[in-house]
């Protein structure tokens, strides 16, 4: 990708700001987790990790689903889905069951603790991005998810094409 | 079992809060219930009442949780 060439100063100020941008999307992007991960250790979740947060989100509240639907949604292979539904299965918080229609399709769905912790999770993220736009303007709002769309567009590319080269 | 009375139930069983001091219009929040306690109130009344909650907002009383509950 080719620079866009523009008068010495200014291109000083956008490559500053350029840098700052970087360091700006990587330490947000770690943050989030950071938070994240904290906001995993109350009683309704208490032992999960995130992956496996996002596994119980993947399967939906009242949702039956068979496996390979699942693993489209997490964009994991059937492998990976069925060893972390095995692990939160022991956990208690996913339960597999054949399916009335055909017996050899496994159907993959949450349990009470299951529900309890995939909604846990949902509130953790209503009140965390509430509280974080909080400070915003409307028109800043707006200004935000449409950059952050044309960014994170970019990097789902960019996962597509390291996702075929290997 | 009116639905008031299975509320009661899960509040003293879940969160020891005493039958007595739940009113209709008490609010959850004179109730000392924080969200995560109305995440594990709504999954335990799904089970008994055998309901599906969905993800409503704006339950903010008891009263308003027996109706929501009521016209599902």
């Amino acid at each position: 990708m080719q620079e866009e060439m523009s008068p010495s100063d200014a291109s000083g100020a956008a490559r500053r700001r350029r840098a700052d941008l970087d360091e700006l999307l990587s330490s947000t992007f770690n943050t989030v987790l950071r938070v994240e991960e904290r906001a995993l250790q109350n009683k309704l979740t208490d032992g999960l990790t995130i992956t496996e947060m996002h596994t119980i989100d993947a399967i939906g509240l009242y949702e039956r689903n068979p496996m390979n639907v699942v693993a489209a949604r997490l964009d994991v292979t059937l492998a990976t889905l069925t060893t972390a539904v095995a692990k939160l299965e022991r956990k208690g918080f996913v339960e597999r069951s054949r399916s009335e229609e055909d017996r050899r399709k496994v159907l993959v769905s949450l349990t009470k603790a299951g529900r309890a912790a995939y909604r846990s999770h949902r509130l953790f993220h209503r009140t965390m991005v509430e509280s974080a736009l909080e400070g915003l303007s409307d028109e800043e709002e707006l200004v935000l998810a449409r950059s952050l769309n044309k960014v994170k567009r970019f990097f789902d590319e960019q996962a597509r094409e390291q996702q075929a080269a290997s | 079992m009116a639905t008031i009375d299975t509320v009661k139930e899960v509040l003293q069983e879940n969160l020891d809060i005493d039958p007595e001091t739940v009113q209709p219009e008490s609010t959850l929040e004179s109730l000392g219930i924080d969200s995560l306690d109305m995440v594990e109130l709504i999954c335990e009344l799904e089970e008994r009442c055998d309901i599906e909650f969905g993800e409503p907002e704006g339950i903010d009383t008891i009263g308003k949780l027996v109706d929501y509950i009521e016209s599902l």
